[in-house]
């Protein structure tokens, strides 16, 4: 679709009629040269595209909300509405759906993770940036490890050090005999595994989603040709790549709705014991 | 809970990767490590299904009487 993954599978050159293979784009397309680097205490840091992408989105998401609540009115009106929009779907929607009312507390920290998912997400198809943040997995995997040290301890100190972790490992409705055999499944479930799916869900949705639309994209630009097949599947594979980007739009906003519920519902888990 | 549905993936890896391990542990003691680990993994799936099914089945029946009590209430209030 970008020019840069068109020229990271292969360049220009490559074409259906100049005989080389159909140039796939893989994981290369996630990987980009350093704008700048430098090296702080020992430890050398690269800017990227998406490292600047990210501070961007985190720019554009203060600034918009800044801007939209500078004079907060009784009455909202233009960008104020959007904004108290936002606010409600998370609060009502996401906080209080996973804790009810105790729920309140932890708007702040769901609304963030909210709508900074949604807006790297939302770089996919936005033309020029056209590479989703949280595709890089470092990102959903610092995302799911803030989650991770919030509900954690948090259930420590709510329920105490040991009913916690007993009330993790002894589900309800299971023979008492069975216990022995599944706590440590329920144990390495909620401690190692499920900071591990949370990141990944976010990660994989939206790595495949942008190489499916980088391989459609780049297949309808090799397939032009002046031949029937190359036309029909030119045509055909552009259809798709649009398509797939409206399919993508959808697919941003779910995983990043279903990443903030699923923090929420981690963190109700801590606050009370199962059932 | 809502987290039914999202905790099928994690208990299905974390019981093949318990048992699996385990026979893999048991294999270093008596050998035998490939059959040991097929059966550690069919083991830990089996167990993981078992408690899947065990606890949806009592999500369903909480489910079920938060149902009952609230038709309960409406009734009373017709």
């Amino acid at each position: 679709m970008s020019a840069d993954v068109v020229l990271a599978s292969g360049g220009l050159s490559c074409h259906l009629m100049s005989g080389c293979g159909f140039p796939a784009p893989g994981a290369e397309i996630f990987q980009f040269a350093a704008v700048w680097q430098f090296t702080l205490f020992g430890v050398s840091f690269h800017i990227t595209k998406t490292t600047i992408l990210l501070f961007l989105a985190v720019v554009v998401i203060l600034g918009f909300f800044l801007y939209a609540f500078r004079r907060p009115k009784l009455v909202p009106r233009g960008s104020q509405n959007v904004g108290e929009l936002g606010y409600l779907f998370i609060r009502d929607g996401i906080a209080r759906e996973a804790m009810g009312k105790e729920g309140d507390k932890f708007v702040p920290f769901l609304f963030s993770f909210f709508f900074l998912i949604w807006l790297l997400n939302f770089w996919s198809i936005v033309p020029f940036a056209q590479i989703p943040v949280t595709s890089i997995f470092a990102i959903p995997v610092a995302f799911a490890i803030i989650v991770y040290v919030t509900w954690v301890p948090l259930g420590i100190y709510k329920q105490g050090f040991v009913p916690f972790f007993k009330n993790m490992m002894f589900p309800p409705g299971v023979p008492k005999a069975m216990y022995v055999l599944l706590a440590p499944i329920e144990l390495i479930s909620n401690i190692l595994v499920r900071p591990f799916t949370h990141s990944v869900r976010l990660f994989a949705n939206m790595f495949a989603g942008h190489l499916l639309i980088a391989s459609f994209s780049v297949a309808a630009f090799y397939l032009i040709s002046a031949s029937v097949v190359g036309i029909l599947g030119s045509v055909a594979s552009f259809t798709v790549a649009v398509a797939l980007t409206g399919f993508e739009v959808l697919i941003q906003a779910l995983q990043a709705y279903i990443f903030t519920l699923l923090a929420a519902v981690y963190i109700s888990g801590a606050l009370h014991a199962e059932h | 809970m809502a987290d039914s549905a999202w905790t099928i993936t994690s208990r299905l890896i974390s019981g093949l990767i318990i048992y699996t391990a385990i026979g893999w542990l048991v294999s270093l003691w008596v050998g035998h490590q490939a059959v040991l680990m097929a059966i550690g993994a069919l083991v830990g799936l089996g167990l993981s299904y078992f408690l899947i099914f065990k606890a949806l089945r009592k999500d369903d029946t909480t489910l079920d009487a938060e149902e009952i009590r609230r038709e309960r209430v409406r009734q009373q209030y017709r």
